[in-house]
């Protein structure tokens, strides 16, 4: 064969190659015609990028015309006759930003993602059908009644997210279905439950039976009982208790009833510190407790704050609110800014969640409200007795086999075939699984049995007064919020708002016999009883998902193992010495690099350090410690140091949780840092003692010392010398806010951020969890706030608005919120105009 | 010299045409054609063409986003910056000359 036809034999096979990848997927790629195409493909995303100055489109069921103004930061304002259209509008701008966004959210919760990524996600999809969240979505559909207003709500959601589906051509799917060579599906009312079961199962406490289960395979559980105590040792409530300053109840905790065993070759740790022995690299498992940095102990104080100050301790004089929800965080983000004005009846700013009809935390123009997660113990675990232990069908209940409900469950692939089929079971309880022994473990849970919270919260939005806001959220049930508010007449008001369960027993967190119904709930607190303050003679109130109220004025049970208080307790401090308070210095506060934390801890090494003045290396750490500030601020180059003692300590002293079990359940989460606290007035606490070490027992200056020598080697090894510069904070802590598709090119990695551990903007260990949506509201005459959030409003990554807010964000600053009274304001400083009219 | 620049120019409109109404798939078959038509011109100038069309139909998106998009996609791709545009010309291009070059075989 000659060149030129071996060149032709070469082009046809390479035309073959081209034309099949054009036509089939080939690998996680689409077919590469339609994908590249520049007419319909995937560049066709650069031409939706940006609004369009001007843009029309049909919804059906709309009443009268509304008008959609964006500002300049692409928040939409819309104008709207009645609710109903303003819902519709806004289902129709929700999805012209954040499609993709709504379709993954709802397919999370209703565990369908199979559908739409394929059989590698079926794990989510199980874990959420396992829930019962796709069960209890379709049962609240069910109980609401077609003319009820949440099912209008719903409905006329839904009517604008397929309007705006509808009108999609080729040249306006959205990036990632280009990516996934997959087309939009169709919005369904039952959505929206699926999202906020989501949501509840997001912020759905750790599984308090589970912890327990693991520590007493372990440990005594008088033990375990206390280091995940049913409430917190040191109290700094949500609910004002009359202090002025955080209580430690200082009770002791039980050791852990087992004593040095494990044979080692080491040398005692008193003879390694005072340089008599090499260290022993084996005394403790390397990773034991799993102490990485994404441990929930280490992410014990990440979570959400707010405040609100009454207006005799502003400068203004008028009443300041900030809410600054913490939760994962995504491109797009996980909120949307809207603003929904419907002529004297509704006009509100916030953030709604794709998915549901309404502003979920925002202000309008007489109050401002916002949450944080009231992480009480609202599920509840139940060991039952059933008739196979296979394929159970029936369970014992008061003597008598009861048949389960069983449901067959389907997944399916992208193309309709079914990959597996499961069968859930329920109780009358709720889902029913096999946990790790083999036990089936029925669950109940207020997330699967509520339903009024989205119309809850559409009409909380029209309250006029902040007793009237309260009023209007009395029926919301979950998941449960420490609901903050605050309106001009001055009045601020807080109440941890949800279905707390009653039970028949002192604590909710061990799992409970399923063969009776005397271990069923008794009932509900009811709403008086529930955690909550009006106008307190502090002025101020403050929550930062903390035990709600002091166990001296309400010792019942309503949760276990709660968040250490850190947070809780640098508002308060801030609050407290602030009787002036600003909106910039709430802004400022909501990115305090303060730590409680270290304010206590520091201390404690330097005390174990002056013990063993002949130990170089100690006596170095000690010193390098004692240059920092105990600020979490970007350029400081100690934190570092301080956070490798804080994780070294707890891996020394929690390492009679750590150890590997052969047939037990792994290690339980490692006990939160007020414990520690508490074992710091201690010494000679039995948890103290280093199991790896036979025949020595280590107290607390040991297991200190021992701490910070080992955290000054590791920060050594791993970021150079002290002032090499690799010990800056912003170089070793910083956010990843990864696309909802963890595809890193469309993601915002290594966002230098101010904070740490058990500060104000704690940081997690990845970096994936944080400040989801700040905000500063003044309630004087005419409402004014700030806000951001990490993101931008649009989810396509070719718009100027994809990521646009997250420098302003990792800065810690705010957004000025414009919130027009008319669309004449509205039109002098839009951006955009899309005007929506009636489908005929 | 000029005529074959023209000519390739109205080529590549043809392409672009094609493209606009009918799809990826109207490369190779235009660029067959024109290599049946015009047997003594090289097959590369059919991709030329064909890179020609589709950059031109690229550049009808406003340019900002497409930047933006260039780099995201690239990144997504695992391609250098750039890359996804490279791509795009080139898979437009290797579609007309694998064609046009077995077009020519066959009129021989």
């Amino acid at each position: 064969m000659t060149g030129s036809g071996r060149l032709t034999v070469l082009a046809g096979f390479i035309l073959a190659m081209l034309v099949g990848a054009s036509v089939w997927r080939v690998g996680p790629l689409p077919p590469l015609g339609g994908f590249l195409d520049p007419v319909r493909g995937v560049w066709t995303v650069a031409r939706q990028a940006e609004l369009p100055a001007r843009a029309a489109a049909a919804i059906p069921r709309l009443s009268q015309p509304v008008s959609v103004r964006y500002d300049q930061r692409a928040v939409p304002h819309i104008f709207a006759a009645n609710e109903l259209d303003a819902v519709r509008a806004l289902g129709y701008v929700v999805a012209r930003d954040r499609l993709l966004q709504l379709e993954l959210q709802w397919r999370a919760g209703a565990g369908r993602l199979t559908e739409l990524l394929g059989p590698a996600v079926l794990a989510a999809d199980r874990e959420s059908r396992s829930l019962g969240l796709a069960d209890a979505g379709a049962s609240r559909l069910r109980e609401l009644p077609a003319n009820s207003r949440g099912r209008r709500l719903l409905d006329a959601f839904a009517d604008g997210v397929n309007a705006r589906i509808h009108e999609l051509g080729p040249r306006d799917i959205p990036f990632e279905y280009h990516l996934l060579g997959r087309q939009p599906s169709l919005w369904a009312p039952i959505n929206s439950f699926y999202l906020m079961g989501r949501m509840g199962w997001t912020l759905a406490p750790s599984n308090l039976e589970e912890q327990q289960r693991r520590a007493r395979a372990r440990v005594a559980p008088a033990a375990a009982d206390a280091i995940y105590p049913v409430h917190s040792p040191i109290q700094e409530p949500i609910v004002p208790n009359g202090q002025h300053a955080p209580r430690y109840d200082l009770l002791p905790i039980p050791g852990p009833a087992i004593h040095d065993s494990l044979p080692t070759p080491c040398a005692p740790d008193s003879a390694r510190l005072e340089g008599r022995e090499p260290p022993c690299a084996t005394a403790i498992p390397p990773a034991n407790l799993g102490l990485t940095e994404a441990d929930p102990a280490v992410a014990d104080a990440v979570g959400s704050n707010n405040w609100a100050v009454a207006a005799s301790r502003t400068a203004a004089g008028y009443p300041l609110l900030a809410g600054d929800q913490h939760l994962d965080l995504t491109l797009p983000s996980i909120w949307y800014e809207a603003h929904l004005v419907v002529a004297d009846s509704v006009d509100v700013y916030g953030v709604t969640i794709p998915g549901a009809p309404g502003i979920v935390i925002g202000f309008n123009r007489d109050l401002a409200w916002t949450f944080t997660n009231t992480e009480a113990d609202v599920q509840d675990r139940y060991a039952e007795e059933v008739d196979d232990p296979v394929h159970p069908a029936h369970y014992r209940l008061d003597g008598v086999w009861r048949p389960l409900r069983l449901e067959a469950e389907p997944y399916l692939d992208p193309r309709g075939r079914t990959i597996v089929v499961d069968t859930l079971r329920f109780t009358h309880r709720g889902p029913l699984t096999m946990d790790a022994d083999g036990r089936w473990i029925s669950t109940r849970w207020t997330v699967l049995e509520a339903g009024k919270e989205l119309t809850v919260l559409a009409g909380a939005a029209r309250a006029r007064s902040a007793q009237a806001w309260l009023d209007s959220t009395a029926s919301y049930q979950a998941p449960a919020q420490n609901m903050l508010v605050a309106d001009r007449a001055g009045t601020i008001a807080i109440r941890s708002t949800g279905r707390f369960p009653l039970r028949p027993v002192v604590r909710g967190d061990l799992v409970q016999r399923g063969d009776t119904t005397a271990a069923d709930w008794t009932g509900d607190w009811p709403l008086a009883s529930l955690p909550q303050e009006i106008d307190p003679p502090q002025g101020y109130l403050a929550s930062a998902n903390q035990e709600p109220v002091d166990p001296r004025v309400n010792p019942r049970y309503l949760g276990a193992n709660w968040y250490s208080p850190w947070r809780a307790i640098r508002i308060n401090q801030l609050l407290r010495a602030d009787s002036a308070v600003t909106p910039d210095a709430m802004r400022r506060y909501q990115t305090d690099p303060g730590s409680p934390a270290a304010d206590l801890f520091v201390p404690a090494f330097f005390r174990a350090a002056r013990r063993y003045p002949d130990r170089d290396s100690l006596q170095q750490a000690a010193q390098l410690l004692a240059q920092w500030d105990r600020r979490y601020t970007r350029e400081n180059t100690r934190a570092v140091l301080y956070e490798a003692a804080i994780r070294r300590l707890q891996s020394l002293l929690w390492d009679e949780l750590s150890e590997p079990s052969v047939d037990g359940p792994p290690p339980p989460v490692t006990p939160g840092l007020a414990i520690v606290a508490v074992l710091l007035q201690d010494p000679a606490n039995p948890w103290w003692d280093n199991r790896g070490t036979r025949d020595v027992v280590e107290d607390r200056d040991a297991i200190l010392a021992d701490a910070l020598v080992r955290a000054y080697d590791e920060t050594l090894r791993r970021f150079g010398p002290p002032n090499g510069g690799g010990w800056r904070w912003d170089r070793i802590r910083y956010d990843n806010i990864y696309h909802l598709l963890q595809l890193p090119a469309l993601s915002a990695l290594r966002v230098p951020v101010q904070g740490g551990q058990s500060t104000l903007n704690p940081s997690s260990g990845w970096g994936t969890f944080g400040p989801s949506w700040r905000m500063v509201v003044q309630l004087g005459p005419q409402v004014r706030a700030w806000g951001i959030y990490p993101g931008g409003q649009s989810g396509n990554p070719a718009s100027s608005r994809y990521v646009d807010r997250i420098p302003r964000w990792s800065n810690g600053l705010l957004d000025t919120l414009f919130m027009p009274r008319n669309l004449g304001q509205a039109a002098a400083r839009s951006g955009s105009d899309l005007q929506l009219t009636p489908l005929r | 010299m000029r005529r074959r620049a023209v000519e390739v120019g109205l080529v590549g409109l043809a392409m672009a045409l094609g493209t606009w109404f009918g799809g990826w798939w109207s490369i190779p078959p235009l660029a067959a054609v024109w290599q049946l038509l015009r047997k003594s011109e090289p097959a590369w100038l059919a991709g030329l063409a064909a890179m020609c069309a589709w950059c031109g139909l690229l550049l009808m998106e406003p340019l900002p986003p497409l930047v933006r998009l260039t780099g995201r996609l690239s990144g997504v791709l695992h391609l250098p910056p750039g890359g996804a545009l490279l791509v795009t010309l080139g898979y437009a291009g290797l579609l007309a000359w694998c064609a046009a070059r077995l077009a020519r075989a066959v009129r021989r």
